[in-house]
């Protein structure tokens, strides 16, 4: 596969893969990497500095906090994923239909899009999820609820601008199908803004869900969600600042190495590099 | 190729060093010297004072959050440095022996703030119009046993019972009881043009409503004709201050810094979390002491497994209060044992019914038929603390086999949550100076709502009933004791925590300024050494 | 040009009253009783029950609707359940706040985000261009709370350049600028980047080269004005992100403006704020999509209007 070469050829795309792989590794093997459980509770250590013990220190309730971040990568990871999943999903196919076909639909969507899209995102995830009930699952499908119609309009101006070009114009000369056009032609040309814009959407729907959490709507207690554990770190900010540092560094790492990825991916499903 | 990844590697080094660097360096702040200042009183100047979260209205018939409120209306009688009631606006009073005839002696030359006299009709007035269900006054019931009103003179109101009430001191000196313009909430009222309360506030206060931006701050102003303030203020005219300001800042780190900064030069309630960093800083007085309240777990006693009294007690056993204070509140709280704080006469503790004995809890909940535990879910509403401490009793739960899962609520989905009597477990605090705190959530007749722990009970309804309408005060706070007893046995509760009240004064900046019992504050007497920022 | 941008503002009709059927529904559905919280925990029922009906609250939610609706067409956004006032008046207080810091923190990402993104892929693979995209890259995964906070701590309290919050002039705005901006810039510069890079390796910017026109005018005059265009569209979508960040911003540094507004009434079930601001924040945002899609037709003619 050329692309696959294009792909890890290029040493940050080999970090960011390597990142993201570590990350999964971690997510999966949470329980024999975590020295302790994420909700064991030493009420006779809380708040200790990191030591031998406790390499990341202990939280508020004398929790390890490696091993909180550790089972955490869980949470994130796959709040990212499905957010963005259902995100882009909803979004791309969407998109597509208005900007290939235009007309009615191309209205109908498009005016859905902007309706979504007046709101600030943090706004109408906190409605959705108010409505569905506090948890990690409503959080999700808030978050994929309404960061669709970014991908929706990517995709729309993206497959307005390609459906003019010649190669789409020879497919169609061809007696390619409409769908098979979309799909085989336009998709694959369409899909690195798009691409982009979903590693954003990880580091977005994490971000988001931190600050559902800390509203107490997203992961509930003692799920060691990242978002959480900033947001409650936050309070002893002076006290304690490892509370923040950690969980505040995997979200900034996590989302580095979808980043990295991201940036590659873009590189080699682009077919018109060299 | 590996130019390209060094690069990353070490400007991605750079970056997390700096923020470590950044937010480690926040545990050392920098010193200021303490400048010069008077220590004699000083007229003049602006102080701020950080809120996390404003009034809602300066209409006292609405009001249910009262901040700044007692500075621009005052009372009939007030409390002194030793919460023992004293002369307000009235100057003395008597009651008949009967109980059932109250008479107040008002202060001469008092004046509302529009420039018009205070009289007796006023008072009478005022009552007559938080009477009245058509103003719906959200406090009415702290003054339905009013049954009629006299005024012989001006300066003379007598209340007329029906029975004896001697809780009567309390309603009338809580800030609550204060008195406003009738004249003017008649002008500005809903039956005028409805800036009562938010743009016009008409009291006989020290401090006049100046000017109030919405979800930013409120500034009171001196009343320079002020002249009646209580006995026991070392000032008893107008105010030292200029102005007095509420600066509502809800973030609890942003509220800190500003006090360190010295853009604000008061907290009135230092987050436990913060209490650390702020006793630390050089030129601020932390003042502590404890606060009328209770930290409790509640049961929906009506639903099951919390209907059975055994399985509540069993609760009570499992619960580790010491650690709670410890763990959750860094012992900036006092455990509690009982339903009411040592702070007021009625307060009763039993130690040994609340106990820590995971042994004995989990045989309570054997003979209740649950010795396998049982799931539950455990309701509080999203603020801080009670999340951690529902969180440090989740595993206290769990030793003796109840599964609680957490499920956090805003105050708006809180209430709404209590009021449909499907809660199980669920955390609440109150904030309340006064027994009659145990009729408002515990009579039957206010289940499901405020009496959220559903209980209905005839015995506790009788108790309450003898206690409210004692005689005397002292038999009031016997009948309130034998309650406690009998809640206690019934473990209707699980007490947690007594709250404790930290305030935090620049007093670089800020003289005068004094602890008042239970968190108070009294600004009568406060005055600044410099001009603020 | 006339006819397609009279449509336009046709078709944000039916935009603006599906974001008040999505508002009211939302807010209405979610559990909490606004008159729980206005009549405090000490209100007896009878006065539970006449201020609900004062306020209109134990009607039908369609009529409560239609009043609602019939209401903003004859101007009136109605009154702050919770604050007492016209929603009008409190909306004439914030908005100010939060435009000052949206367009601060925005004219703040086009800047450093275009300037940045230009250079980088003009450069690519340089040492400028890695600086960028790993401080783009960081911009976007700090919370924008935790680099607010971080920003207090340092100017405000370290330092004491800067007042640690509050509003009234350009020392208040510049941390909160500053923490919003740097994750839009770096969202600005990821895009300008990416979208140069794809420029410049298009046939024109080929022939452009080929006639041999100075590298400056091949990248400012011909590749810097195709570039643009997803930028723009970023520009116009960013609106909503940013007015979404004043939320948070307006939270930490406390400043009183819309995000505040809404998260209170928001939390207090303030149905006639939410929808009155969220209104305001709908049209505004559509007119801000409909400001990026004439740009976008200016830059770019090939694209027809339809």
């Amino acid at each position: 596969m050329g692309r696959w070469k294009r792909f890890t050829k290029r040493s940050s795309a080999r970090i960011g893969i390597i990142a993201v792989v570590i990350f999964l590794v971690v997510a999966a093997f949470a329980p024999w990497l975590a020295p302790y459980g994420y909700r064991a509770q030493n009420l006779n250590r809380v708040l200790e500095a990191p030591s031998h013990d406790h390499l990341l220190g202990t939280d508020e309730f004398g929790r390890d906090v490696l091993s909180r971040i550790i089972y955490g990568t869980r949470i994130s990871l796959a709040v990212g994923a499905i957010a963005v999943g259902i995100g882009m999903t909803v979004g791309t196919i969407l998109g597509a239909i208005a900007g290939y076909w235009g007309g009615w639909m191309s209205l109908v969507i498009m005016g859905l899009v902007d309706v979504v899209w007046s709101f600030p995102t943090i706004l109408l995830a906190i409605g959705f999820v108010a409505v569905l009930r506090p948890g990690l699952t409503s959080a999700m499908i808030a978050l994929g609820l309404v960061t669709w119609p970014s991908y929706a309009r990517m995709m729309r101006a993206q497959v307005l601008s390609l459906r003019e070009k010649e190669f789409v114009e020879a497919a169609k000369a061809q007696g390619l199908t409409d769908t098979r056009v979309l799909i085989r032609h336009i998709g694959p040309n369409a899909m690195s803004p798009i691409i982009v814009l979903a590693t954003l959407g990880m580091a977005g729907a994490i971000l988001v869900e931190s600050a559902l959490s800390y509203l107490g709507l997203g992961a509930q207690p003692p799920a060691p969600s990242w978002g959480a554990m900033l947001s409650s770190g936050r309070n002893f900010i002076y006290r304690a600042p490892w509370l923040t540092v950690a969980p505040g560094l995997a979200i900034m790492f996590v989302v580095l190495a979808f980043n990295l990825c991201g940036d590659a991916l873009r590189d080699a499903f682009d077919p018109r590099k060299v | 190729m590996s130019k390209r990844k060094t690069w990353h590697l070490m400007l991605a080094a750079v970056v997390v060093a700096a923020l470590l660097v950044l937010t480690l360096s926040a545990g050392c702040a920098k010193n200021q010297a303490a400048g010069p200042g008077s220590e004699k009183p000083r007229k003049g100047g602006n102080l701020t004072i950080g809120v996390d979260r404003e009034t809602d209205t300066f209409d006292l018939y609405q009001m249910t959050w009262s901040a700044g409120q007692a500075y621009v209306y005052d009372t009939l009688i007030t409390r002194d440095w030793n919460y023992k009631y004293a002369p307000g606006l009235a100057e003395t009073w008597e009651s008949t022996p009967d109980g059932k005839t109250w008479t107040f002696h008002l202060k001469k030359g008092v004046k509302w703030q529009d420039g018009t006299p205070f009289t007796s009709k006023d008072v009478k007035k005022h009552f007559e119009v938080m009477l009245d269900p058509k103003t719906a006054a959200a406090n009415v019931l702290d003054y339905t046993w009013i049954k009629s009103m006299e005024t012989p003179d001006d300066n003379t109101i007598v209340f007329k019972l029906d029975a004896p009430f001697p809780n009567l001191l309390f309603k009338i000196g809580q800030s609550y009881g204060a008195i406003q313009s009738p004249a003017a909430y008649a002008k500005y009222g809903p039956n005028g043009t409805k800036e009562y309360g938010t743009k016009i506030a008409v009291g006989t206060g020290p401090l006049k409503l100046k000017e109030w931006v919405p979800g930013d701050r409120i500034v009171l102003e001196r009343n320079n004709d002020y002249n009646w303030g209580a006995p026991w203020l070392d000032n008893k005219g107008p105010f030292y201050l200029d102005t007095l300001t509420y600066r509502v800042i809800p973030d609890s780190s942003t509220r800190v810094a500003e006090l360190e900064t010295g853009n604000v030069q008061v907290l009135l309630d230092v987050p436990v979390e913060h209490y650390d960093r702020v006793s630390k800083m050089p030129n601020v007085q932390v003042f502590k002491q404890p606060a009328f309240g209770l930290g409790y777990l509640a049961f929906g006693t009506a639903n099951k497994p919390f209907n059975n009294p055994k399985v509540r007690e069993a609760i009570n056993l499992a619960i580790d209060r010491e650690a709670i204070a410890k763990a959750v509140f860094f012992n900036l709280v006092q455990p509690a044992y009982g339903y009411l704080p040592p702070g007021l006469a009625e307060s009763y503790e039993d130690k040994n019914a609340m106990r820590y004995d995971v042994a004995a809890a989990k045989k309570l909940l054997a003979e209740a038929g649950y010795q396998n535990g049982f799931k539950t879910t455990l309701a509080t509403q999203n603020r801080t603390e009670h999340v951690r401490a529902a969180q440090a009793l989740q595993p206290m739960l769990e030793a003796i086999g109840i599964k609680a899962e957490i499920v956090q609520y805003d105050e708006a989905g809180y209430k709404s949550f209590l009021k449909s009597g499907k809660q199980q477990l669920f955390m609440r605090q109150y904030s309340w100076d006064n027994a009659d705190i145990l009729q408002w959530f515990l009579e039957s007749r206010q289940a499901p709502y405020p009496g959220h722990s559903l209980w209905k009970d005839n015995k506790t309804d009788q108790l309450i009933a003898t206690a409210e309408n004692a005689v005397t005060p002292d038999i009031r706070t016997q009948k309130y004791i034998e309650l406690e007893k009998y809640l206690i046995d019934q473990a209707v509760w699980a007490p947690l925590w007594y709250p404790m009240s930290i305030q935090a004064v620049r007093t670089d900046l800020v003289g005068g300024y004094r602890a008042y019992p239970g968190g108070g504050d009294v600004f009568n007497d406060v005055w600044l050494k410099k001009a603020t920022k | 040009m006339r006819t397609y941008l009279f449509r336009r503002i046709l078709l944000m009709i039916p935009v603006v009253l599906g974001v008040t059927v999505v508002v009211f529904l939302i807010i209405h559905l979610a559990p909490g009783d606004p008159v729980l919280l206005l009549v405090g925990e000490r209100a007896p029922q009878e006065v539970y029950d006449r201020v609900r009906h004062v306020w209109g609250l134990d009607r039908p939610l369609i009529m409560q609707y239609f009043t609602f609706l019939g209401n903003v067409l004859r101007g009136n956004l109605g009154m702050s359940i919770q604050m007492r006032r016209p929603v009008a008046e409190l909306l004439a207080g914030a908005i100010p706040v939060t435009m000052e810091l949206g367009f601060a923190a925005m004219a703040m990402a086009v800047f450093i985000g275009v300037i940045s993104g230009v250079i980088s892929a003009v450069r690519a693979g340089s040492a400028a261009d890695q600086v960028t995209m790993v401080g783009a890259l960081l911009g976007v995964s700090v919370p924008g709370f935790w680099l607010g906070q971080l920003l207090i701590l340092l100017f405000a309290v370290h330092l004491q350049w800067l007042p640690v919050s509050g509003y009234g002039g350009l020392k208040y705005l510049i941390l909160p600028a500053l923490a919003m901006g740097f994750a839009d810039s770096a969202v600005t510069a990821r895009t300008t980047r990416s979208s140069m890079l794809d420029v410049i390796r298009q046939d024109f910017v080929r022939t452009a080269r080929a006639k041999g026109l100075g590298e400056r005018v091949v990248i400012y005059k011909h590749a810097l004005r195709n570039a643009m265009l997803p930028v723009v569209t970023l520009i116009g979508l960013d609106l909503g992100y940013l007015l979404g960040g004043t939320v948070v911003m307006e939270e930490v540094f406390s400043r009183p403006g819309m995000g505040r507004l809404m998260i209170n009434g928001i939390l207090s079930r303030d149905y006639p704020v939410v929808q009155g601001v969220l209104l305001i924040l709908a049209i505004s945002v559509a007119l801000c999509n409909l400001l990026a899609d004439i740009a976008y037709v200016l830059l770019d003619p090939r694209i027809r209007l339809q």
